[in-house]
């Protein structure tokens, strides 16, 4: 038997470690190290001083306002995060299953096209649609559907609705491809032994593709809850998010090492939200498959 | 135009102009501003050379980015750069001066811009920081063409970093279709986005324009740096100001085309330019109302700088040199609306019968109202403030 010299399979893993390790992990270990820093005098060089360390920034963030600001944007995040399982749960189906494969190339090739524009163009666009003498508000006027135009820029709606079509596409593909790879057998099956199709939907379709919902959740709970573009541009006072103000602290308020430290937190928090979304979820499964388990011993 | 016939406008408009100047001067004084011995010869004796024929603008090549603010110059001018002086220019902007020194500051010498607009106040710190280029006067033969007036301010003294452009104030618009009773007062302003234009209002997105207003419709002066004043402005705008806000719109005149606002803080060139764009938009601008802000209100004035890492320092002095050209001022003036340093511009701007030429040049009396900007220890605590005010409008 010949053997061949073989590298080790890591070896593939290379470029993407270096890749994160440089692009990623060192510049958060920065704003990690800046959050403990303070602010320079003004008219002194630099934008951080480090020769003094403490918690002094955190404590300065986690203020009354920055935790309202926290909550409303985890509020947001999490409601488009739902919207968009509800909107691109059928999308996806239908791609995944209902398509022929011409229809399918086709659909998916839809569903990226508007990432084909900048983010920034995207979310702008809105504008020209919502303003009060726009698209929408001329449409409902000239058709008399209102007497008087509907204020929908600078709220969070606006926020809302563009957030979710900004991401929806990160929540269709990673639910089409677990609804893809679902043999259409086992609906089949599950239709032999007498379920219905909603039955088969939620006990076997569904569960199948957990990880794709968990996915693409994550995919797009994530970014938003971090998302800076969309509220900046449609949502006015009322649909500030914490992104804003990470800004603000170190842009407007020419203090790095407090948007440091707002940064760091926000991070925290999201991996808590994370956390703790993966616990319910865990335990659900946990608990079904308990349930499932008793029901098969009843029924032989 | 030749620069002839401006040399005859000028001195008339000099010699017109002198009560608003001189309280412009007295004004300056009581800022703590320092007036250099001036006269175009000591300034920059370059220019002399080129008076009686037309200039010939400093000519330049390549690329030059310029950071600035948002609706701060005639597109035409940016596009006709690269005929007139060789040079293309990329405009970037930013919205307020703090946010130009953490972009500058934060890349550490590779910004990308060469050239910028900041705000008197903020120069200080902008060179002890190594942020800008000196300069080199002798690119800026027309830097003679400057009033004397405005230069040797206390920010820059001898005008090694700084090229003054530009000055205005501060005050508000308002649909007065939509709010009928006549507004005067900055506590009007309040009292209006409280009532009437609650949901409907916007403000300024800077931290000295969010709490500018409150200390002069208070009688206190915005450069306070009193505790108690600062813990009651931001009581009252966090309390009574925030939850009738909008949103924090430096340059609300698209947004006003729009119809998103009844009552929109705004700087004096930018109002201005609200009547404009509500007229594009097919709209009626009839109904606004313009109101400088009283009894007190601000006075800013910008300087064209060059950074310290500019990759094309020639190009941003061409650039700054036709500015510079009382011809081509008064055409940046005719878009932008604000007061130019350029001598003779002001005739210039009356001889064409501008639209709005009160919401430009101002009367003795505001002059007097107006209060310029102090960068001191109350800096931090203000943005605090400014975060909170836009949180809580959030909410």
């Amino acid at each position: 038997m010949r053997r061949r010299l073989r590298a080790p399979k890591f070896l593939l893993a290379i470029p993407g470690f270096v890749w994160y390790g440089f692009f990623y992990a060192i510049p958060v270990l920065f704003i990690v190290i800046n959050s403990f820093g303070y602010k320079p005098a003004v008219g002194e060089k630099g934008s951080v001083r480090l020769d003094r360390l403490s918690f002094d920034n955190y404590r300065n963030v986690w203020t009354v306002q920055f935790r309202q600001v926290f909550a409303n944007t985890m509020v947001i995040a999490g409601l488009a995060t739902l919207i968009c399982i509800v909107v691109g749960l059928p999308v996806a189906y239908f791609i995944a299953v209902k398509a022929g494969n011409r229809l399918k190339a086709l659909l998916l090739v839809l569903v990226i096209v508007p990432f084909w524009m900048s983010f920034f163009v995207r979310t702008s666009a809105w504008k020209i649609v919502f303003a009060q003498s726009g698209f929408l508000n001329n449409f409902l006027l000239d058709w008399s559907l209102r007497d008087s135009p509907i204020d929908i820029i600078g709220s969070k709606p606006a926020v809302l609705l563009a957030l979710v079509y900004n991401y929806l596409p990160l929540m269709i593909f990673p639910l089409f491809v677990s609804l893809d790879r679902i043999e259409p057998e086992l609906r089949e099956a599950s239709k032999d032994l007498g379920a219905g199709r909603i039955k088969t939907f939620a006990s076997v379709t569904i569960p199948l593709a957990a990880p794709g919902i968990a996915a693409g959740a994550l995919l797009t709970f994530i970014p938003m809850a971090g998302d800076f573009v969309t509220a900046t541009i449609l949502g006015g006072a009322k649909g500030n998010m914490i992104g804003a103000s990470i800004y603000n602290f170190a842009v407007q308020g020419q203090d790095t090492p407090k948007g440091a430290a707002a940064a760091v937190v926000l991070i925290m928090l999201i991996l808590m939200v994370v956390a703790i979304a993966g616990v319910i979820v865990g335990l659900a499964k946990f608990g079904l498959s308990l349930n499932r388990r008793v029901s098969l011993e009843v029924a032989s | 135009m030749s620069n002839q016939s401006v040399r005859i406008l000028a001195p008339a408009s000099f010699h017109r102009s002198m009560v608003s100047r001189r309280s412009f001067l007295a004004l300056g004084a009581g800022m703590g501003l320092v007036l250099l011995g001036c006269g175009d010869d000591e300034v920059a004796p370059a220019a002399n050379d080129t008076s009686g024929g037309t200039a010939e603008p400093v000519k330049a090549s390549g690329t030059v980015a310029l950071y600035t603010w948002g609706e701060y110059h005639d597109p035409d001018l940016v596009d006709e750069a690269s005929d007139a002086i060789g040079v293309a220019m990329i405009v970037q902007y930013y919205a307020s001066n703090e946010e130009l020194i953490a972009k500058l500051e934060a890349t550490k010498g590779n910004s990308g811009f060469d050239l910028i607009v900041p705000t008197g106040p903020y120069l200080p710190q902008m060179i002890s920081k190594e942020l800008l280029l000196k300069l080199d006067k002798a690119k800026i033969p027309n830097f003679g063409n400057i009033d004397p007036v405005y230069l040797g301010r206390e920010w820059d003294p001898t005008n090694d970093y700084a090229v003054p452009r530009d000055w205005g104030s501060t005050g508000y618009i308002y649909d007065s279709s939509v709010i009928t009773r006549e507004l005067k007062t900055w506590a009007d302003y309040f009292d209006a986005a409280a009532n009437e234009a609650s949901g409907q209002t916007s403000a300024l997105d800077t931290s000295d324009n969010v709490l500018g207003p409150y200390f002069w419709a208070n009688g206190i002066s915005w450069n306070t740096e009193e505790e108690a004043d600062l813990d009651a402005a931001e009581k009252f705008l966090v309390e009574e100001f925030a939850p009738h806000i909008k949103a924090f719109d430096s340059y609300p005149s698209t947004a006003i085309a729009e119809g998103a606002y009844v009552l929109s803080a705004a700087w004096n060139g930018d109002a201005r330019q609200a009547y404009l764009r509500i007229a594009d938009a097919g709209g009626d601008p009839e109904p606004w109302k313009w109101v400088l802000g009283a009894p007190k209100t601000e006075i800013w004035m910008d300087h064209y700088a060059i950074t310290a890492d500019a990759k094309n320092p020639d190009g941003a002095y061409a650039w700054i040199n036709w500015m510079l050209e009382p011809e081509i001022a008064f055409r940046d003036l005719s878009y932008i609306g604000y007061n130019m340093t350029v001598a003779g511009t002001e005739a210039l701007a009356t001889a064409a019968a501008l639209d709005r030429l009160d919401m430009i040049y101002f009367t003795a009396d505001q002059l007097a109202s107006m209060e310029g900007g102090i960068v001191n220890t109350a800096q931090n605590r203000k943005v605090e403030i400014y975060n909170n005010v836009k949180a809580a409008a959030g909410a």
